[in-house]
């Protein structure tokens, strides 16, 4: 009863790196893959950043870093930088990072809000590792001793995300999948089941297979148009339902960090690759015309651009059930998330691996669709409130934009959040999804959100011997930062051609 | 500050909660936050320890450090000894038998879950290999099936690294231990009865304002901590509190009632690192062998005391009555209920003591920043209601439905005895969600483990209780047939060799207390 032929429907990132994670996996168990794609359909192509987590999923693949690095134009990133967010003229870095570390096990912004509550000066910063590094253009990798402050962060990439899938498509094709070109025109459905039997393309080629996995976009060519699963729209929530993106020449120094700069009717991203910079402005067609932010888009790019804009059209939210009769949806076809945490590459790697995980088997057993629908949908709530915490912990009310969002009633499950941050810089912690506490911090102490209370166990050690504590943990992440290389060079001993000068960054660091 | 914080806070009540919550509290709050521990002459919070049990999981050794109750002065100053587990006899229509013990989480092969191989192996030998086809790779049963005990090593290569340890303790010498320890300045010592608790505010609003005692004196604190046992004496004071429900139980299904029955026998030899559990039709009974003594414990329906008190083999120096039931709200006005005060829970498993821990860490996280608790409070009283329907869907897995019947079964259980039918109907409630149904169906179908945001129970002790129910899975994952055969049956022969040996050269408990004592005098 092991299903034996998987179908894929779409390439692009989601399709691909299905297909790789599929193949890897089950090598040697006698299942066929094929995937079909369409040259005719392109993807965008202008660069994209990921989270951590895509280092284990490239490690899983056998995937050597140097030369995948090599191969998607890809730069280190320590976190992003949020400009223009809590008010005009701020600016904070999300890294990808602990600060400090935690004494007594409570957690150590409590201390740290306990000087500040007792009128000492400092910033968050000052003890995060991976945010000094960044903001000094510099990169090494974690360190292995654990005691050690230049250990506790993690890293990703800025690549170009065309690149990737046609990097894992090689690595797919050598795993033996099978790559069809085409378009399919026509779905055969089971007359019992309502189960998608057979695809049938423009040329007349015929596919069946037991399971499909559409990855064919904002479409969902199976999911939507043929088993009309139905979609559960959030722009109530997360309103921008356009982008324009453009590539230009890269300027500066290279730089380990996306940066995402709030606009009055969305935000604007710039992503730095090894030879060029992938930029776009994602907006709220209400606020702005299409005209208007290509070409702001246009005339704040860093050189000159290297591609015409290109507009993407989309609704956030999420398909209502992501893996529907024999149809598992993986990337846009199951949902969108706007990029503002870099969560697109993210949610597909957790859509492979619970696919994995709760493989079917012939009997399609509803009760495997169920739990998998259970744990995408939690990935999928949690990232949108992470999302609208940018959006509403704000004192921005300079736009329509931001004053709709001022005047928004928060799901319960944000709301809660803010409180219990805002009375006393508690997180409320779950299990299962992507962003820890640290990321919640970053981001509400980074736009200025800051509590009135803090954990009395924080008032435990002296105030002296806090200070000093705090203190050498901060000459210590300042240490660490002055022994790491600057960020083009690491890269360039790490094999990367990088199409820009090569120096530490001049800029003084804001704040 | 911007705010007033808090300057006083008042434990209640004479038990392993309020002795366990005035410890914890006094070790984590700065000194400027007065602490008073309330106690009645007649305490019969007290009373009620025996329904904590008498095994604790490895969540204890780092509690109990958490206010400086280190495992040297522990052993040598209670009866306190280790625990490998529980080992249950005789369970459920299947008669099932196996020992739930602590384990680091179970490794993975080429990311397939260690479970998943040892199903491959059974399902393709064709026949039945041994009942429990997990058991023989775990390192702590095979230890406690020996009664041999050695502190797991952490990070070494060897199989005893895998293990974990709880222990073996009994509510009044603890309770002891740590009283003597709170003899310190640092708490106010009251120990008075009360004679009237006094509220202000309305509704929901309402708080206590100040407790008179008998002696003619008032207390007043910022924070109330009721660990007065399942009475729950300040809680009740509250109206609000009164009107929460507890977790009603549907009208079909009668409040649950049991009784614990506990005797010590004393016995110089110490016993092996496990408790021995058995079920019976009047519910069940269990000895845990500690420091000089082992605890005979029976758990029953009220309704079978005859045979219950025969099955102790006799007379109980201990015995108290509950009912099984939680709060909705534990924390209500400025007043948490810490314990069983909050939740009463049947000490099948570690549950009771874990959740005792849980209550108290939460506490310590929540302690409010100033005279408003509305945050506090609900942030308390939701993690609560999460914490405690979690550990109740693992006990409730005790009672599942469709146990396969193993080669030993002789299920000899009367099934349709009061303990068994009033358990059953019980945890069925606990399960009104559906998340116990849908870890058994994933487990029962394919062994892929359904979890949940912050779970009591980890991952393998789910998968030994799976198995050890009877719960094996129809199918394994696939991808575990990508290892070669030859490759998984001599990795898992050679790893159940190693246990085996391991097993062999562990000295046995009595031995290595022993031993241990002595190496801990000689430092002091």
């Amino acid at each position: 009863m092991h299903i034996k032929d998987i179908c894929i429907v779409g390439g692009g990132t989601a399709g691909w790196m299905t297909a790789a994670g599929l193949s890897n996996k089950f090598k040697d168990l006698n299942i066929s893959i094929t995937l079909i794609e369409s040259d005719e359909i392109g993807t965008v192509g202008v660069g994209e950043a990921t989270l951590p987590h895509i280092r284990f999923f490239n490690e899983a693949l056998g995937i050597d870093e140097r030369e995948f690095m090599r191969a998607t134009r890809a730069t280190f990133k320590l976190g992003i930088e949020f400009r223009d967010w809590g008010a005009v003229g701020d600016h904070y870095i999300h890294p990808f990072g602990d600060y400090g570390r935690p004494m007594e096990s409570v957690d150590f912004h409590h201390f740290w809000l306990r000087l500040l509550q007792n009128g000492h000066k400092s910033s968050l910063d000052d003890y995060a590792f991976p945010v000094l590094a960044a903001e000094a253009g510099k990169f090494q990798m974690p360190g292995k001793d654990l005691s050690k402050i230049g250990s506790n962060f993690g890293y990703a990439y800025q690549f170009d995300s065309s690149l990737y899938a046609k990097f894992l498509r090689k690595y797919c094709e050598n795993n033996g999948v099978r790559r069809i070109e085409g378009k399919v025109v026509k779905t055969g459905l089971a007359a019992q089941t309502g189960f998608v039997k057979t695809l049938t393309l423009e040329d007349g080629q015929t596919f069946e297979a037991d399971l499909f996995i559409d990855c064919s976009g904002f479409r969902g060519v199976l999911i939507e148009q043929e088993l009309g699963t139905g979609y559960e729209d959030w722009s109530e929530w997360l309103p921008c339902n356009r982008a324009v993106a453009a590539a230009c020449e890269s300027r500066g120094p290279s730089l380990p960090y996306t940066r995402a700069s709030a606009r009055s009717a969305g935000w604007q991203w710039r992503i730095p690759l090894q030879h060029r910079t992938g930029n776009g402005y994602v907006y709220w067609d209400a606020h702005i015309s299409d005209d208007e932010a290509a070409s702001q888009l246009m005339s704040t790019l860093e050189g000159p651009a290297i591609s015409d804009p290109k507009q993407l059209y989309f609704k956030t939210g999420k398909r209502k059930k992501l893996w529907n009769k024999n149809v598992v949806a993986i990337g846009l076809s199951g949902g969108f998330l706007e990029p503002l945490e870099s969560t697109s590459i993210h949610l597909i790697q957790q859509g492979i691996t619970a696919l994995i995980e709760l493989f079917p088997d012939k009997n399609f057993h509803e009760s495997d669709a169920a739990e998998y629908n259970r744990r995408m949908d939690l990935d999928f709530d949690r990232v949108r409130d992470f999302l609208l915490l940018h959006y509403t912990a704000t004192q921005r009310d300079d736009s329509e934009m931001w004053r709709y969002f001022r005047n928004m009633t928060l799901p319960d499950s944000l709301q809660e959040r803010l409180e219990a941050w805002s009375a006393r810089g508690y997180i409320l912690r779950y299990e299962h999804g992507v962003f820890l506490p640290p990321s919640w911090v970053a981001v509400m102490v980074g736009q200025n959100l800051m509590p009135s209370g803090y954990d009395p166990r924080a008032n435990k050690p002296s105030l002296e011997t806090l200070q000093q504590t705090m203190e050498d943990i901060a000459a210590q992440s300042r240490a660490a930062v002055e022994a790491t290389p600057d960020h083009g060079r690491f890269l360039i001993a790490y094999g990367a051609s990088i199409e820009q000068e090569v120096g530490a960054v001049s800029r003084e660091p804001a704040k | 500050m911007t705010r007033r914080g808090l300057d006083h806070i008042l434990v209640y009540g004479g038990g392993l909660a309020g002795a366990m919550s005035t410890a914890a509290l006094r070790a984590k709050l700065p000194e400027s936050v007065k602490i008073t521990w309330l106690q009645e002459a007649d305490d019969a919070s007290q009373k009620h320890d025996i329904f904590y049990g008498s095994v604790s999981s490895p969540s204890s050794y780092d509690f109990l450090r958490g206010f400086d109750l280190l495992e040297p002065e522990l052993l040598m100053s209670s009866d306190t000894a280790f625990s490998f587990g529980t080992h249950y006899q005789n369970w459920g229509p299947a008669a099932r038998s196996w020992i739930q013990s602590f384990h680091i989480p179970l490794p993975l092969y080429g990311g397939v879950g260690f479970h998943h191989y040892v199903m491959q192996q059974k399902l393709s030998a064709g026949h039945v290999l041994t009942d429990n086809p997990l058991e023989p790779y775990i390192m702590p049963a095979a230890a406690a099936y020996k009664g041999v005990f050695a502190h797991p090593p952490e990070g070494r290569k060897i199989p005893l690294a895998s293990a974990e340890y709880g222990y073996h303790f009994s509510a009044d010498s603890l309770v002891k231990l740590i009283r003597a320890k709170l003899e310190t300045p640092g708490i106010t010592h009251i120990n008075n009865d009360i004679a009237q608790i006094q509220t202000s505010g309305e509704g929901g609003a309402q708080t206590i304002a100040a407790i008179a005692l008998q002696n003619g004196k008032s207390l007043s604190a910022d924070l109330y901590i009721d660990c007065s046992g399942p009475a729950a004496k300040l809680m009740t004071a509250l109206p609000a509190a009164a009107a929460a429900q507890p977790n009603a139980p549907p009208s079909n299904a009668p409040p649950r009632r049991l009784k614990a029955a506990a005797r010590f026998e004393t016995q110089a030899k110490l016993g092996p690192p496990r408790r021995r559990l058995i079920a019976h039709n009047f519910g069940w009974q269990s000895e845990t062998p500690l420091q000089g003594r082992q605890q005979h414990l029976i758990i029953y329906d009220p309704a079978s005391q005859a045979a219950a008190l025969e099955a102790l083999g006799g007379a109980p120096s201990e015995s108290a009555e509950i009912e099984i039931k939680r709060l909705d709200t534990p924390w209500r006005g400025n007043c948490a209920a810490i314990g069983q005060s909050a939740a009463a829970i049947e000490p099948l498993t570690p549950a009771p003591m874990m959740m005792l821990q849980a209550d108290i860490s939460r506490l310590l996280e929540l302690i409010p920043v100033g005279e408003d608790m509305t945050i506090e409070r609900r942030e308390y009283n939701r993690r609560f209601r999460g914490d405690h329907a979690h550990a109740a869907l693992f006990g409730a897995a005790f009672f599942a439905a469709n146990a396969k019947a193993g080669p030993r079964a002789s299920g000899n259980l009367d099934l349709g005895s009061p303990y068994w039918r009033a358990a059953k109907a019980y945890y069925a409630r606990a399960d009104a969600d559906g998340k116990l149904r849908a870890k058994l169906t994933q487990f029962k179908s394919r062994g892929a483990l359904v979890t949940f945001d912050c779970e009591p129970f980890s991952p393998q002790d789910w998968v030994m209780l799976y198995f050890g129910l009877g719960h094996d899975p129809a199918r394994y994952d696939p991808l575990a047939d990508r290892m070669p055969s030859a490759q998984v049956e001599a990795t898992l022969a050679r790893m159940k060799m190693a246990i085996a040996q391991m097993a062999e050269k562990m000295p046995p408990h009595h031995v290595y207390m022993t031993n241990l004592l002595r190496y801990l005098k000689e430092q002091t």
